[in-house]
């Protein structure tokens, strides 16, 4: 299988990266150099297999449904690009 | 007094614990050894925290208080391991360049209850997206052996760190390779633990299901120790395994005899390095020696591992990398734009190239009508792989290879070329995918360019793994 330009616009689109013209031509090259690599997978018998490998078996640990608070608050908002007490700032989200 | 920078840990230990030589003493050598390098092995150094660190560790000494047996050791740790403070940790990645964390990783944690002291955060491929440490932004790391050559990668910086003796052991993370593959590169002792062996709690994630914490050293002995301080349990990593923690140098004088050590004939086609191949050849013959037998083994899905590893690795960095979206930490865009330019245009000025090729394969192989054929396909063929351990562990202990299929590659060497780049992880990333230990130890040399062989284990085996390795290492018994 492989990747059309047009494809690989959508797909930076959902990967909110931006491609400029020449980025999508090279990605386009380079995804399809490894996709065509990948392509031998179709050769193994997969035919009742699990997908779960060594994590199979393993119960989700669970842990009590409690409130804890983060000790270091203000460091973590400290990272904030753009932000206002306990808020972060971004662009208009809803119109 | 230079010769104190090529000491092992455990002698290094021995001097502290005797008095001969102070933590801040120790500390400001390696320091000073950072300060003089021109490798660009590390992205950030905490001088001052560091000894303020060590004048605490002397100072309860001098009282005469009892001290872990590794008070007052200094090593670096690789840039995805979040240390609470001003220094930045970067994932070697310019959107997290101004990052200053508001907790210490597990393993952060772990080293300061033992005593250690982390001197300062080592360069790495961005994002542990790499074979050789030249996917930072921060620059490449110049191989220790030969400065033309890469260090290998992703954990180039730690691993470079140790073999230039600017800390006497380092920790390293391993998706598909990263530990071992550098650690052969450069002519030191890197281990892989068991999947689940050590916490993930606050490793930045690049493949949640195949990254592990990991010791980089100059000994086996002191791999072993690195591992102890750092294994174990932690109800914040919900993939932490609760299987309990064994001494794992317990068993590094045992010798070999006895031991049956498997060969898979597929990590030893025709077409691999002649001279790669008789080093590996040598330790071999040095496990005869030691009373080990030898037998042949097959893992006959080996060659869909790297395919399948980059379907899984990829599509999981896609996940855990979406949080970079200049909201709440890190790059923000000064492009104006709304929410949506804001994130397309942080992100892709903040990932460098090879991040986002594997961000945009790992969307690609998860998006709808492409999930069954990619990502459910490779995990199946995951547990084919995982099975081919299993069946070969039921007639062996142990597992050799070539860690590498060839030395050390020269700086820019296969930058521009993904897959070739890729296949030069085709011995390490079984390892992985399969969840098993493993490490790599030196095994001499091909035209002075270091090689390693690779020691692979049951799941949770590692003493085992160490104890073959030690055995390597001490030469024939």
């Amino acid at each position: 299988m492989s990747v059309s330009k047009d494809e690989v616009a959508r797909i930076a689109s959902l990967a909110r990266l931006e491609l400029g013209e020449t980025d999508v031509d090279r990605m386009t090259e380079d995804m399809n150099a490894v996709l065509a690599y990948v392509e031998q997978l179709k050769e193994v018998d997969t035919e009742g297999v699990s997908p779960h490998s060594f994590l199979a078996g393993k119960a989700t640990p669970l842990q009590p449904d409690e409130v804890t608070k983060f000790a270091n608050r203000d460091e973590a908002l400290a990272n904030a690009p753009q932000g206002e007490g306990t808020f972060f700032i971004v662009p208009q989200v809803i119109e | 007094m230079s010769d104190i920078l090529k000491s092992s840990a455990a002698a290094l230990a021995e001097k502290l614990s005797a008095g001969e030589i102070t933590s801040r003493s120790l500390c400001q050598k390696f320091l000073a050894a950072i300060e003089a390098d021109g490798h660009n092995c590390l992205i950030g150094v905490r001088a001052e925290e560091a000894l303020a660190e060590a004048d605490t560790i002397d100072a309860a000494r001098a009282k005469g208080e009892k001290l872990p047996s590794t008070a007052g050791l200094p090593l670096v740790i690789k840039d995805n391991m979040v240390v609470r403070g001003k220094l930045p940790t970067t994932c070697g990645s310019k959107i997290l360049h101004n990052f200053s964390s508001p907790y210490d990783a597990h393993v952060v944690e772990r080293l300061k209850e033992a005593g250690m002291i982390v001197l300062g955060k080592a360069n790495m491929d961005e994002f542990a997206m790499g074979s050789s440490n030249e996917n930072s932004a921060f620059g490449p790391v110049k191989g220790p052996v030969q400065q033309d050559r890469v260090p290998g990668g992703s954990s180039g910086g730690s691993t470079a760190a140790v073999a230039l003796n600017l800390a006497p052991f380092a920790l390293g993370s391993d998706t598909g390779g990263s530990i071992r593959q550098p650690a052969a590169f450069c002519g030191v002792v890197g281990l892989k633990p068991t999947y689940g062996r050590v916490s993930r709690y606050g490793l930045v994630a690049y493949g949640s299901s195949l990254d592990q914490i990991g010791p980089l050293a100059h000994t086996v002995e002191d791999a072993a120790m690195l591992l102890g301080v750092i294994a174990g349990h932690d109800e914040r990593d919900s993939t932490s395994a609760e299987q309990p923690v064994p001494d794992f140098s317990a068993q590094l004088g045992s010798g070999v005899k006895g031991l049956k050590v498997g060969l898979p004939r597929e990590y030893f086609p025709e077409e691999l390095d002649k001279n790669v191949r008789a080093r590996v050849d040598e330790q071999v013959e040095q496990l005869k020696a030691g009373g080990a037998e030898i037998v042949e083994v097959s893992l006959p899905h080996t060659k869909y591992a790297i395919a399948a590893y980059y379907i899984v690795a990829t599509a999981e960095a896609s996940a855990n990398l979406a949080r970079f979206d200049g909201v709440r930490y890190g790059h923000r865009s000064t492009k104006a734009g709304d929410l949506l330019e804001m994130y397309r245009n942080s992100r892709s000025e903040g990932f460098g190239p090879e991040v986002q090729r594997r961000i945009m394969l790992g969307t690609y192989v998860l998006s709808s009508g492409y999930y069954d054929a990619y990502y459910l396909k490779a995990q199946k063929v995951r547990t084919l792989i995982t099975r081919d351990f299993t069946e070969a562990f039921k007639s062996v202990d142990v597992l050799l290879t070539p860690t590498t299929p060839t030395p050390a590659f020269k700086i820019g060497e296969l930058v521009n070329d993904p897959v070739s780049m890729y296949l030069q992880d085709i011995f390490t990333v079984t390892i992985n995918l399969a969840g098993v230990p493993a490490v790599s130890v030196p095994a001499g040399d091909v035209n002075g360019l270091p090689v390693g062989a690779q020691v692979i284990g049951k799941h949770f085996d590692e003493q085992t793994v160490l104890r073959v390795a030690a055995s390597l290492e001490g030469g024939a018994r």
